[in-house]
């Protein structure tokens, strides 16, 4: 579903943030992306959303390159960033129906997902109000309700469980393994270990913009947790450092 | 004290870095924003020095110079008031930073006293190109003499931005005060703003007649500035002539400043409060929703910004609501200067009008924002699958649905009231949809040269980004050389002729600048 290869992003021309980035997430499956603060997770997540520009390397949606056809490769994808700045001077609704209308969502087959998707995350009777008056957590709600009616086939959230309490997280996991289910895949970045370990079907570690360790969450895990294995690949690095 | 010091270096640090870019490479952009700085002077200074002139001229032949001084000092507090009336509450009771600094141990005096001198500097600005070429003016005309006149010129110049500062930042809170108590704050934000405006547009339709007024009610106008115009009328005696009147004018010009500040910090936290809290109703119900196409969703996304924050409508459309107001007066007083424009002949009278509707219509310019005022909302179009074309399609329609009804309303106004020839009316309106088309499309081709997407209070990108300086001053320059072109052409060509040439470049302009946004405008837009 996504593929990337040999990226590359770097926003002074003196330190990549990411550098030659390789991996896969293949279609029904949830991947986890983790690393330190600055590894260049939400970089490469916003380069792979179309909102950041790069000039190295290939990202592929769907079999679609995002420089190429970017317009069909946004289609079919959705992005959550990790602190949602949404239209202050919408209400809910409106903003939703402007998502909707944006991907050309017909407005029958929409009313009926978000309807769904609210009553499920309890944000129904505030979907009248304005966004400015919602609390970090409501936004982050209304961003989750508008990626999921769009029912994308490629699902790219930063940190999507910072601020959601625990009935909208649950709820958000039972959502993207919908998503895998019918064939979609998910790429989330995250620095809950325990949510990545017992979510995901592959992890992807990044460190200092480069790929660590990539593939199947039991086989990167092996006997140890999760949590081992990043503090493990923290310290050979600070060391690698060190001697560089 | 210390701690006022290190705010008020904050403020001037911030206003500073809002306009200029930082950074390695960033040096050709601080150069253009130099050049929209110096753009603003020129055409400030021009101003000035024309208004001096002229009131120069006619008090020095009425024999009555000595209201000179008081006269350019009121021209200059409405002017920068002008300016800075619709940015007082956004800087003084906006910013994202006031939770960090009212958490600081730091007196809310202090925190308000630093956002007023934000204001202050704004006004020192516009004061100080204003004065500076009046003085000049006024000491050729024998206003005032000598050295002790320059010397007392440099703390008029420090102390006047106090009240154009005072009157901003009174509206501002006036507006923030009931904003906060009213349910449909958007609406009613814009509507005071409106008023005001019109208010003050008001006032400066008098200004013209000023001359004659203080000619026939000397004693009247003498009365007016030993009291309600006291400030401006002690420190423009106090300039020409007298130390006492300087020392109570500049004490009059300083009060209120002071006084407003300290009242309005013990109840700086309540009106923030106020300001903030916001209801959210948990009653809503789904109804059946009506789709839309991607174009038109984004077209009404921007309208309902431009329509729902203030400080945007007002500032970019100066130009549709002085026009209107502007025609409606000058219909009313028809009887007053319709002689003096049959004196001139019908090709004039039309080009006269056409210049000035179009000196007008180039202070309309919502486009050249538009995407400075994505800010941190930018992801969510830059995400979506649409073309950059079609998002610069829908910003640069601001301007048209700003500018057409308008200008064809204003037209029907002036045919209607048989005010000049229906069909030099009817050429005027295709120049000026061209001429609309072209600053809209300009305005975009700005504002991805000089995007400005890191502000944290509306203000600093509708009013002090390079786009929209170089929007609103360009607009206004690419008028006054169509203008000069006309003046050598018009005495050779009929009105018409000249209507459809002028068009026709127009059109053609809009068309290049049109193919330069889907080509530079997308690789530009990619890049933000």
């Amino acid at each position: 579903m996504l593929t990337i290869r040999h990226f590359s992003k770097a926003y002074t021309e003196n330190k990549p943030v990411v550098e030659n980035l390789s991996f896969t997430v293949p279609a029904g499956q949830i991947t986890g992306f983790i690393g330190h603060n600055g590894a260049g997770k939400t970089t490469t997540l916003r380069c792979v959303a179309g909102i950041l520009n790069f000039t190295e390397g290939t990202i592929l949606i769907d079999g679609r390159d995002i420089h190429t056809e970017p317009v069909k490769a946004k289609q079919v994808t959705a992005f959550l960033p990790d602190n949602p700045e949404l239209y202050d001077f919408m209400t809910g609704i409106k903003y939703l129906k402007l998502v909707a209308d944006l991907y050309r969502i017909p407005m029958q087959e929409c009313s009926a997902q978000i309807k769904e998707i609210a009553e499920r995350y309890d944000m129904t009777g505030v979907l009248g109000s304005q966004i400015s008056g919602y609390s970090h957590g409501m936004k982050q709600k209304l961003a989750l309700i508008s990626a999921l009616m769009r029912r994308p086939k490629l699902l790219l959230l930063d940190e999507p469980f910072v601020g959601l309490d625990p009935t909208a997280a649950f709820v958000t996991k039972e959502y993207l393994k919908e998503i895998c289910g019918r064939g979609g895949a998910v790429l989330f970045s995250t620095h809950v270990l325990e949510v990545a370990e017992k979510l995901c079907d592959r992890v992807a570690i990044i460190s200092h913009g480069r790929l660590v360790v990539e593939g199947p969450t039991a086989e990167v895990v092996g006997q140890e947790s999760l949590e081992s294995i990043f503090m493990e690949i923290s310290s050979t690095q600070k060391e690698e450092q060190g001697h560089a | 004290m210390r701690e006022l010091i290190i705010l008020c270096r904050l403020e001037l640090e911030h206003m500073l870095y809002t306009l200029f870019a930082n950074g390695k490479g960033k040096r050709r952009r601080n150069i253009s924003v130099g050049a929209g700085l110096l753009l603003m002077a020129v055409l400030s200074l021009a101003l000035s020095f024309s208004y001096s002139f002229l009131f120069g001229m006619s008090l020095q032949q009425a024999d009555i110079l000595e209201f000179y001084f008081p006269l350019i000092l009121l021209l200059a507090v409405l002017v920068s008031l002008f300016f800075s009336f619709t940015a007082a509450k956004g800087i003084v009771f906006g910013g994202r930073d006031l939770d960090f600094l009212l958490s600081m141990p730091v007196s809310a005096f202090s925190v308000m006293l630093s956002k007023m001198t934000a204001l202050y500097l704004e006004n020192l600005v516009f004061v100080g190109f204003w004065l500076l070429p009046s003085a000049v003016v006024g000491f050729l005309y024998g206003a005032a003499s000598g050295v002790s006149f320059w010397l007392r010129l440099i703390p008029t110049i420090l102390f006047l931005p106090c009240l154009p500062t005072f009157l901003a930042a009174l509206a501002g809170y006036l507006a923030a005060l009931v904003q906060a108590r009213s349910k449909r704050r958007s609406l009613f934000n814009t509507l005071l703003y409106v008023v005001f405006f019109l208010l003050l547009m008001l006032a400066y339709m008098q200004i013209n007649r000023l001359g004659e007024l203080m000619l026939a009610h000397r004693e009247l106008v003498t009365q007016l500035f030993y009291s309600w115009l006291a400030p401006v009328g002690f420190l423009g005696y106090g300039l020409g002539s007298s130390w006492g009147y300087f020392w109570l004018g500049l004490l009059l010009c300083l009060l209120p400043f002071l006084l407003l500040t300290w009242h309005c910090s013990r109840q700086y936290q309540q009106i923030l409060s106020s300001l903030r809290a916001q209801t959210v109703h948990t009653d809503f119900r789904l109804t059946k929703l009506k789709s839309d196409s991607p174009f038109w969703a984004l077209f009404k996304k921007e309208t309902e910004r431009l329509f729902f924050t203030p400080m945007y409508l007002v500032n970019t459309s100066i130009g549709s609501i002085v026009l209107i107001a502007l025609s409606v007066y000058l219909v009313a007083q028809k009887s007053s200067w319709m002689p003096l424009l049959s004196l001139l002949g019908s090709k004039n009278a039309s080009a006269l009008f056409l210049a000035g509707i179009a000196f007008l219509l180039a202070t309309i310019y919502p486009s050249s924002v538009a995407i400075s005022l994505e800010g941190k909302n930018l992801w969510l179009i830059k995400e979506a699958p649409l073309s950059p074309p079609m998002i610069f399609g829908a910003k640069a329609a601001l301007n048209l649905i700003l500018a057409w009804p308008v200008v064809l309303v204003v037209l029907l106004l002036f045919y209607f009231t048989g005010t000049l020839p229906g069909v030099s009316l009817f050429w005027m309106l295709p120049v000026c949809m061209g001429l609309t088309a072209f600053l809209a499309a300009g305005g975009i081709c700005l504002n991805l040269r000089f995007p400005k997407l890191d502000w944290e209070n509306e203000t600093f990108a509708v009013k002090n980004s390079a786009s929209a300086m170089f929007a609103y001053f360009g607009g206004m320059a690419t008028v006054l050389f169509a203008a000069v072109v006309w003046f050598f052409l018009l005495p050779l060509f009929p009105f018409w002729v000249l209507c459809f040439g002028t068009t026709a470049v127009f059109v053609l302009l809009t068309l290049c600048l049109w193919q330069l946004l889907c080509h530079w405008g997308t690789e530009q837009f990619i890049r933000l």
